[in-house]
């Protein structure tokens, strides 16, 4: 399984089809693909709204709205990853595993059980460290065996 | 007899409020001491489709394996003084491998609204992946499997019930179910519906398709009139070939198959919370929630005391009728319902949450919790006893009354009901009817300009408001919670409030008092757990409509009263329940 500090985001590439006029403003055009996170995810359950929509508003200056779960939209791939990799130095995980819905699928596709998934995940997704934090755990557990 | 690869654990499927038998699981030879160690008289059998064929075209019923033979089964049970109700799936089951589909129809992978692979994390570990029915040799297949069941059943004059049952899970506070599919099978059955449409425009000089799908809501309206036809199919068919057996769908949602539960188990996240939330939600939507695929370490503890609280006693009997399970208590608890929220269509999202984006649906989780109902049936709550109709609010919103809805309102109306009226959707032709009606029947409508625009109308004990939803829409959170605040007080209903810290779930549940109970009009339960991993407490202010009765089975809890309040103090899985006697 995952490791209790990790953090996982599943995306996927979605069209808007009707847009608030607020997304207008921040460049979103309607009848148009963008990237969602449909999960963002730790062992603690989903990461609390809040947190989310106060970094949305800081990178895009508009109110995240768009359904109970998904988060978004986001322009391009680098600024969703960007976003992931934010929440994680929020949170304070160690690493972020950022995978498509695609990519997921095909995982899903090829295991048989869990450790097999998440075996997959880790070995060929995309991840982010969280270097600070792993320095952290490192002279935590320094202190303590010293 | 066992097989190995079975998304359920042997010894983890009986537990109360299940009650389910997997009849391919067991030996024939051990089938009687099995279902004589039931301690409920009815016993749910799930049909396994892929049991009883290798092909999809011949049918083994009792001629190759003797665990295929469903009569002996009912023989068998009907010894043991146990009836049977056989449940039909006609989606995609989760507790079946493949979702139920003979492995020579396993081909095309279901596919999430996501656009995630669907598949269920079974409690051992192992990766379900679920096939889609929406696939035409599927339908095929299915009626054929169907015909051959149905003769079965009527050449052996079987006479168990028999339910069909629609598989899902709940996610996010909402109903998911396995036949929800974005697969290219149900994408090129999609088309091809388009096709038949279009051309029976073009017959009828209608638009054209390519105009009607110029918006998202008309797009998801073909996708849900599509949906709800290819459904209706398979239902159809189970009606036509089980004439007598049928007694209807029921939606079922299975705990820990939900697309969140895959995450949950990969990263070991905590689920008690969510399940304890989600057998609640099933009891506001008439959905039967099943624990068959849980853990039986999730299995224990307050998710079994719910089960054993709110859903095998009595809510299974209201779900599946009085035939199903024994009603011959007349002091049964009921759940408690004081408010209906009425829609259409619960797969068009748009009006899923409505009554969220005006505010009510969170004002009433906080202040009237778990006692509301969502429905998209007009006939199954809105009786018109006037008993029935006493101490409830039904909700509308303007666009989903019709001429049908409108009747229904006026007759409610004139029999001492409350009902709320969003108005800034509803149809001119209908606001001129309900304007008529007023004036024929010279009865003065009460302005009010507050928050929004208010008329009220009353008659007797009935009372019709009517509210501009779109001015409610663009208030701040706050202000829409005072905005209900103020409307639902004037109804007067009779509750306790509770201030309950976050994670601790209740619901209420009420009765006809007994002989020595007959100074009040109702005694109510209140039903309280807490699910988490943490102490918690809750305050109930003392209403004067109540008078404490008892206190039920304090597990890990205490109950302690103070003047004007009860304060209960909640170590982890602790509950407790307390019975009030009401007068009004």
């Amino acid at each position: 399984m995952f490791e209790k500090n990790h953090l996982l985001c599943v995306y996927n590439y979605l069209k808007i089809n009707m847009i608030y006029p607020d997304h207008e403003s921040a460049g979103f055009s309607p009848n148009a693909h963008y990237y969602y996170m449909l999960y963002l995810i730790d062992s603690s359950g989903p990461v609390e709204r809040e947190i989310i929509s106060s970094y949305y508003f800081d990178q895009y200056k508009i109110a995240l709205n768009c359904g109970r779960r998904y988060i978004g939209p986001f322009k391009d791939l680098e600024e969703l990853q960007g976003f992931a990799i934010k929440i994680r130095e929020k949170i304070n995980a160690l690493k972020v595993f950022v995978l498509s819905a695609q990519n997921l699928s095909q995982y899903l596709d090829d295991s048989v059980d869990l450790s097999d998934l998440v075996n997959k995940i880790v070995a060929t997704g995309d991840s982010f460290g969280n270097e600070e934090a792993a320095d952290q755990k490192n002279s935590f557990l320094r202190k303590i065996f010293k | 007899m066992q097989i190995s690869n079975d998304p359920t654990n042997d010894n983890e499927i009986i537990f109360p409020g299940d009650n389910w038998f997997f009849y391919w699981k067991t030996s024939s030879a051990l089938w009687r001491d099995k279902i004589a160690g039931y301690e409920s008289s009815k016993i749910v059998v799930p049909i396994n489709w892929a049991f009883h064929t290798d092909n999809g075209e011949d049918f083994d019923f009792h001629h190759d394996k003797p665990e295929t033979d469903l009569k002996k089964l009912e023989d068998i049970a009907r010894e043991a003084s146990k009836k049977l109700v056989f449940f039909v799936p006609i989606s995609p089951a989760p507790f079946l491998v493949g979702g139920g589909l003979p492995h020579i129809l396993s081909r095309i992978p279901s596919i999430s609204r996501e656009g995630i692979q669907t598949v269920v994390p079974e409690a051992n570990g192992r990766i379900n992946k679920i096939y889609s029915f929406y696939d035409q040799r599927v339908f095929v297949a299915y009626r054929k499997f169907m015909r051959a069941l149905g003769k079965f059943f009527s050449q052996n004059e079987m006479t168990s019930n028999l339910w069909a049952i629609e598989c899902g899970f709940i996610q996010d506070e909402q109903y998911v179910s396995f036949f929800e599919d974005y697969s290219k099978a149900q994408h090129e059955t999609f088309e091809r519906f388009l096709a038949i449409k279009k051309q029976a425009n073009d017959n009828n000089q209608n638009l054209e398709i390519t105009h009607i799908l110029s918006s998202l809501s008309e797009e998801e309206l073909l996708q849900n009139e599509f949906v709800t036809d290819v459904k209706q199919l398979y239902i159809e068919t189970i009606k036509e070939f089980f004439p007598i057996n049928y007694e209807g769908l029921v939606k079922i949602a299975f705990l820990g198959s939900a697309t969140d539960d895959l995450f949950f188990k990969m990263l070991d996240a905590e689920r008690q919370n969510k399940y304890s939330k989600d057998i609640l939600f099933c009891l506001t939507m008439n959905i039967i929630p099943s624990s068959i695929l849980l853990p039986s370490n999730l299995k224990k503890g307050i998710i079994e005391k719910q089960f054993k609280d709110l859903v095998s006693s009595s809510y299974l009997s209201i779900i599946l009728g009085d035939s199903m399970y024994d009603m011959s208590d007349e002091t049964s608890f009921l759940p408690l319902t004081n408010f209906y929220l009425y829609h259409k269509n619960l797969m068009d999202y748009s009006k899923r949450y409505f009554w969220e984006e005006i505010g009510l649906y969170k004002y009433l989780k906080e202040n009237f919790n778990w006692a509301y109902k969502i429905n998209d049936s007009y006939t199954q709550a809105a009786t018109l006893d006037e008993t029935y109709l006493a101490n409830k609010i039904y909700f509308y919103n303007g666009l989903d009354i019709y001429s049908t809805e409108y009747y229904h309102i006026l007759k409610m109306f004139m029999n001492g009901g409350k009902i709320v009226v969003e108005n800034s959707s509803l149809d001119k032709n209908i606001l001129k009817r309900f304007e008529g009606f007023f004036i024929e029947n010279s009865i003065t409508m009460e302005m009010v300009n507050t928050t929004t625009r208010i008329s009220v109308g009353s008659l007797g004990e009935g009372r019709l408001v009517f509210f501009d939803g779109t001015l409610i829409k663009s208030l701040d959170e706050g202000k829409k919670i005072n905005f209900w605040s103020e409307i639902i007080s004037t109804f007067d209903l009779v509750n306790v409030k509770i201030n309950s810290e976050q994670g601790v779930d209740y619901m209420w549940k009420t009765r006809t008092p007994m002989k020595n109970e007959l100074k009040f009009e109702e005694v109510r339960r209140v039903y309280f757990y807490n699910p988490t991993s943490y102490k918690k407490r809750v305050k109930l202010n003392w209403a004067k409509n109540f008078a404490l009765l008892k206190i039920n089975e304090e597990i890990n809890s205490k109950v302690q009263h103070e003047p004007n309040q009860s304060v209960i103090d909640f170590l982890p899985m602790g509950s407790v329940s307390i019975d009030f006697g009401v007068f009004y």
